[in-house]
């Protein structure tokens, strides 16, 4: 970043190259559509490369650059008030518990596919019936190199609330995704906790 | 080890999922989740929804996208450029039009005596003089004009009372 004050183009190219992925995600999770993610990630890395001048090393980069990101797809949010629209999206139907989808090793393949499909499907519906605050500190949270503090600190709010975000969008994301949990026992969430 | 309740629990369950909860707070969620099945159930389902955030199928940047995205900072910089010049321009057009519109005024409304007063400003010559010092003697030059300049001048330059201090 401090060759790109020095005026280095290609060090903008560097950040575009590390970074691109991971934006896309941030935009695809922040907005909860796919339609506009590449526009989107392309104004966040334009809106970095105009505001270089105004970084500060003090500042952790990551930090820097996802709370860019995060105030851009938040605005985005509320001026076009994004609906969900019927898409690849949209969830197929059926009654699938996760625990079949992922772990049956007998299931057909297709039919494993499918089903997993509509898992995501349904993820995705619930991710975007999120308030646009839940569903960014979700996504933030899903970067286990992120602290609390670094996610409050890129949503300019304080660790509590980003805590008390993340609990009302977990209790949330479970009540839309019941169906499709299994009922599982301490040791297999032990497990799971290992995975996450 | 101070027990848990159900809202507490679930208040810390953010922090200790991400391994943020001290070694203390950390044995008291465990603890309360042994003894709690419906925490328990929440747990289990908040990690495997967890998981499956982490299993979807995420969106990638196209190959064209770094070209595009440095594509479009070179441009954004070169208008930025182009903007800075026609500032620059429309500032000093603005600038010589307002000497010009003062100049005209001036002509037309100074009277004769106006013009004799600016042009017996001792300070017109003063300041040519400055122009032509050598260059870092400028101080010593200030100091002899300010010395041969009448008392008058002096006052009126200064404000009442500044001859004192002198």
């Amino acid at each position: 970043m401090l060759d790109l004050q020095a005026g280095d183009l290609s060090a903008f190219e560097r950040i575009v190259e590390e970074y691109q992925d991971f934006v896309h995600h941030l935009v695809y999770r922040f907005t909860g559509r796919r339609e506009g993610v590449e526009d989107l990630a392309q104004e966040v890395f334009l809106r970095i490369y105009r505001a270089r001048d105004r970084y500060r090393p003090e500042a952790r980069f990551r930090t820097w650059l996802f709370r860019i990101a995060y105030n851009l797809c938040i605005n985005t949010t509320k001026s076009r008030r994004l609906r969900r629209t019927g898409s690849l999206d949209t969830p197929i139907g059926g009654d699938a518990a996760l625990g079949d989808v992922i772990e049956n090793p007998d299931v057909e393949a297709p039919l494993v596919v499918l089903e997993r499909n509509e898992v995501f499907g349904r993820l995705r519906e619930a991710l975007s019936t999120l308030p646009p605050q839940q569903r960014a500190a979700m996504t933030l949270y899903q970067y286990r190199a992120m602290s609390l503090r670094e996610i409050a600190d890129v949503m300019s709010t304080s660790e509590k609330a980003v805590k008390s975000l993340l609990a009302r969008a977990r209790e949330n994301l479970r009540e839309k995704m019941r169906p499709y949990l299994g009922a599982s026992g301490v040791q297999e969430s032990a497990d799971a906790a290992e995975n996450f | 080890m101070i027990p848990l309740d159900c809202r507490q629990t679930r208040e810390e369950l953010v922090a200790f999922d991400h391994g943020e909860l001290s070694e203390q707070l950390s044995n008291a969620v465990r603890d309360h989740l042994s003894r709690c099945a419906a925490c328990q159930l929440a747990h289990s389902q908040d990690l495997q929804i967890l998981q499956m955030l982490e299993r979807e199928p995420r969106p990638l940047a196209s190959r064209e996208f770094l070209q595009g995205a440095v594509a479009a900072a070179r441009r954004d910089a070169a208008v930025a450029r182009q903007h800075q010049k026609r500032t620059w321009f429309a500032g000093a057009g603005v600038l010589a039009a307002g000497l010009l519109a003062g100049a005209l005024v001036f002509k037309l409304i100074a009277t004769d005596d106006d013009r004799d007063i600016i042009a017996n400003l001792d300070v017109l010559d003063s300041l040519a003089l400055l122009k032509d010092a050598d260059p870092g003697n400028e101080s010593a030059l200030v100091l002899e004009l300010a010395k041969a300049a009448p008392d008058e001048t002096l006052e009126t330059l200064l404000g009442a009372g500044a001859g004192e201090d002198y």
